[in-house]
């Protein structure tokens, strides 16, 4: 009943969605504001449609109703609540309508909140739908979640053990928050060319969009590589894994679009940019889905390898970026801004970081796409790893660096040298000393690093005299704190990157009880071999002591489990922190001699890395708090007027 | 209209053609390759699952084939056919090698399917990590001075049966 249910929830959505398509012929019939309620009804009522559908898979997960084949494949009685929960969307189909839930819920949140006029409303409204109708056509025709089993199984088959994990049940979620949050820079820039107008109110009411899907892209990238560092057991946080690289490449390209909003709201400078960006995020975030489930990579995040959807994907993005190019062709001639700025202003700053960070995306793009490519071209394999990415990326990264440092002291339009000069003086001169200081400290003696560090600690040391000489009162305090603390952030992610890289040790040997290894003063002590068992698996537990120069710190319990159902290996690694340094322990399996593999990694200074992302997502979200306040504020304003 | 606006046009047509043609590749599923490497075997010391005892690599019969496979594999079925063809040939031994697996499942996969291996083992993560081995199914091919010749992914077919043949004939 409840699946059924879903089913036809789903296929009235898609009739809704694409129903809107006819809206604009009936503007010549009715009135031009009729049409605006009827496509925000439209809008509306395909959400609940996609919304109850949701809850019904996520109804037949939670009662493990398992006449249904999703169910079946994916779940089991014995999993704990929370995993069955997550289960919904650990498997193809699932995430699918988890993405069309989110996608709805953007449009939604967009015809109800926006502060656009009636005329782009409404065009919006019937590009968003044509792209949740494009999405739940795939779902129904492709990757139904509603197909039945019969007769109904009396257990289900597991949840790969990878994805069972708290980190699964946010990670998806807000990365799809930030893939389809895109969709809207998208569809509003579409409006743009077709009205041939895109002016400073335009640009100003697209900036918190823009925001919003930028945050969650950032929220999205972070949780899912502390969710590798703690699941995976490889003692990293990012890979270069195709996977990783398809949401970094929408985000650098993201992250480009936010900076040259800026220009647009504040002088109508780059109109054209702005639009091209908007498009191609998108479509780089569609691309990135597409790399996903159409198993032409293989990775741990690719759970679905039917060829079929993989076309259909791609026939999505191709109607998509075919059709938006086309128009972009026609009518972006129409949007030229006229404004003129010196070589030495912030709107040429910019748009310099501007072309940095698409420069990145390309690398980051070629190096994803090319061993693809070469392998069906030459019918070789290569593999692209981290070496090409950080001494390819290396020089962009630094000038971005440099730039973001300097940028938010020069004024718009045009600047004097000799005042940039004379304010960055200051700060290059506390810069040697506070990177000779970390130098000294961490005997990091490439250039290489140093040149790095050197640069990541102007960024920080700039930002914050920034934060100390321009920011006085409140107001110009709230206009600039997450420029503020995205720049440190990014910053201290560089610096704290670059000093783990450079610190790093790991060792692995294999020990019987009561061995010891050595590293870095450490001393690892193997006390016992526990064996246990939990809800859903048997684990086996290594007790290891830890002393530091003879005093006993602490014991790491690093397990390796075995899922009953699934019939596989998770390792669950033991990580213990101090201010300074993580110690990360993970066991492997027994060797004949009754010995047990231990690695253990020191990682100092990774808990920059991580302050940086708590200092990236913060930035978002301050930003989106701001708006939601003084549109709060605003309206309490002009009503109280009237 | 100024030319510079229709080159994101042209680079996604030309970008999306190749997709369409990289899916058409994977329907056909082409995906077997062959690299060739000159590699000394070290040591390694493999258990025997069907009486748990430890061999040397010293102790294998040369020159053998070393299949890399597992039980959740779809193309390791495929090519199982294939290998039991290449199982009654003598000149060249074929060994089976677990890749994340139970034990269990794979006794009951040998079971349903037939065993074509001459012995079929369990080794340690760092066999895999020297010979760059990233999935399932390859097959690594070692000469009479446990020199590796190449190693072949992806499932094996009747062609390379043909060639093995010539070789060692």
């Amino acid at each position: 009943m409840i699946p059924t249910l879903g089913y036809f929830s789903l296929v009235f959505a898609f009739i809704i969605s694409l129903s809107t398509i006819i809206l604009p012929f009936l503007s010549k019939i009715i009135g031009i504001s009729r049409n605006l309620n009827l496509s925000i009804i439209a809008v509306i009522i395909s959400f609940i449609f996609i919304l109850t559908s949701f809850f019904s898979l996520l109804y037949s997960y939670i009662i493990s109703d398992f006449s249904l084949l999703n169910v079946f494949n994916h779940s089991h009685t014995s999993k704990p609540l929370i995993y069955k929960i997550a289960g919904t969307w650990g498997n193809h189909e699932g995430s699918m309508l988890l993405l069309v839930v989110i996608l709805s819920f953007i449009s939604t949140l967009f015809t109800l909140t926006s502060n656009y006029e009636h005329n782009i409303k409404l065009k919006v409204n019937i590009i968003q739908s044509l792209i949740i109708a494009a999405f739940l056509a795939f779902i129904i025709f492709t990757s139904n979640p509603f197909i039945r089993l019969f007769p109904p199984a009396a257990n289900g088959l597991g949840l790969n053990p990878l994805l069972q994990d708290l980190g699964l049940a946010v990670h998806p979620p807000i990365l799809y928050m930030g893939y389809v949050s895109f969709s809207i820079p998208f569809s509003v820039s579409i409006v743009a060319l077709l009205n041939k107008n895109a002016n400073k109110n335009w640009g100003q009411s697209l900036y918190i969009w823009i925001i919003l899907a930028w945050s969650s892209l950032t929220a999205g990238i972070i949780l899912g590589s502390t969710w590798a560092y703690r699941e995976l057991g490889w003692g990293g946080f990012w890979f270069w894994d195709p996977v990783e690289n398809a949401a970094l490449i929408p985000w650098l390209s993201g992250t480009a679009l936010l900076h040259s909003i800026i220009s647009l709201k504040k002088r109508e400078n780059l109109k054209i940019w702005c639009i091209f960006l908007s498009i191609s995020t998108f479509i780089l975030s569609l691309v990135g889905t597409f790399l996903v489930r159409s198993g032409i990579v293989t990775s741990v995040h690719a759970f679905a390898n039917d060829p079929a959807r993989g076309v259909f994907i791609l026939m999505i993005i191709s109607c998509v970026t075919i059709l938006s190019f086309t128009i972009f062709a026609l009518r972006a001639h129409n949007l030229r801004s006229n404004n003129s700025f010196a070589f030495w202003s912030r709107d040429s700053a910019i748009i310099s970081s501007n072309l940095f960070l698409i420069s990145c995306c390309f690398t980051v793009m070629f190096g994803t796409f090319t061993p693809i490519f070469y392998e069906l071209l030459f019918k070789k394999t290569i593999s692209i790893g981290e070496p090409y990415f950080t001494t390819t990326l290396a020089p962009s990264v630094l000038l971005i660096l440099i730039f973001a440092a300097i940028a938010p002291f020069l004024s718009w339009q045009f600047d004097k040298v000799k005042r940039i000069k004379k304010l960055t003086q200051m700060n290059f001169i506390i810069t040697i000393i506070v990177s000779s200081i970390i130098i000294y400290l961490t005997k990091i003696f490439t250039i290489f690093s140093i040149i790095f560090i050197i640069a990541a600690i102007f960024l920080i040391v700039s930002t914050l005299y920034f934060l100390i000489k321009k920011c006085r009162n409140k107001k110009t305090i709230w206009a600039n704190i997450s420029m503020i603390l995205a720049h440190i952030g990014v910053g201290v992610l560089i610096l704290g990157v670059v000093l783990v890289a450079n610190l790093e040790e790991e060792t692995q040997k294999f020990l019987s009880i009561n061995d010891t290894i050595k590293l870095n003063n450490y001393e690892f002590k193997l006390k016992a071999i526990i064996y246990e068992e939990g809800t859903n698996f048997f684990t086996r537990k290594a007790k290891i002591y830890v002393t530091y120069n003879n005093n006993e710190i602490t014991t790491l319990l690093p397990e390796l489990r075995i899922y009953k159902v699934e019939n596989s290996k998770t390792n669950e690694s033991s990580i213990y922190s101090t201010i300074l340094s993580n110690i990360y322990a993970n066991i492997g399996e027994i060797n004949h001699e009754q010995k047990l593999l231990v690695r253990i990694y020191y990682k100092p200074m990774i808990n920059l890395v991580w302050l940086a992302m708590c200092l990236l997502i913060l930035s978002g979200t301050v930003t989106i708090i701001r708006t939601l306040w003084i549109k709060y504020a605003y309206n309490i304003f002009t009503t109280s007027n009237i | 209209m100024r030319i510079i606006f229709l080159l994101p046009l042209i680079f996604s047509i030309v970008g999306l053609s190749f997709s369409y043609k990289l899916l058409d590749q994977k329907h056909e599923d082409n995906s077997s390759s062959l690299i060739w490497l000159d590699q000394e075997l070290a040591n390694y010391r493999f258990t025997d699952i069907s009486n748990n005892e430890t061999i040397d690599v010293k102790e294998l019969e040369y020159p053998a084939l070393i299949n890399i496979f597992s039980s959740w594999c779809v193309a390791c079925k495929q090519e199982h056919e294939t290998l039991m063809r290449l199982a009654q040939y003598n000149n060249v031994k074929l060994y089976g090698i677990i890749w994340k697996d139970a034990k269990s499942n794979i006794i009951n996969y040998l079971k349903e399917l037939g065993n074509p291996y001459h012995k079929t083992l369990i080794v340690d993560d760092n066999f895999f990590a020297d010979l760059a081995i990233a999935g399932v199914p390859e097959t690594i091919l070692i000469d009479k001075n446990k020199k590796i010749i190449f190693k072949y992914i992806g499932p094996l077919d009747q062609e390379f049966i043909n060639v093995i043949e010539k070789t060692y004939d």
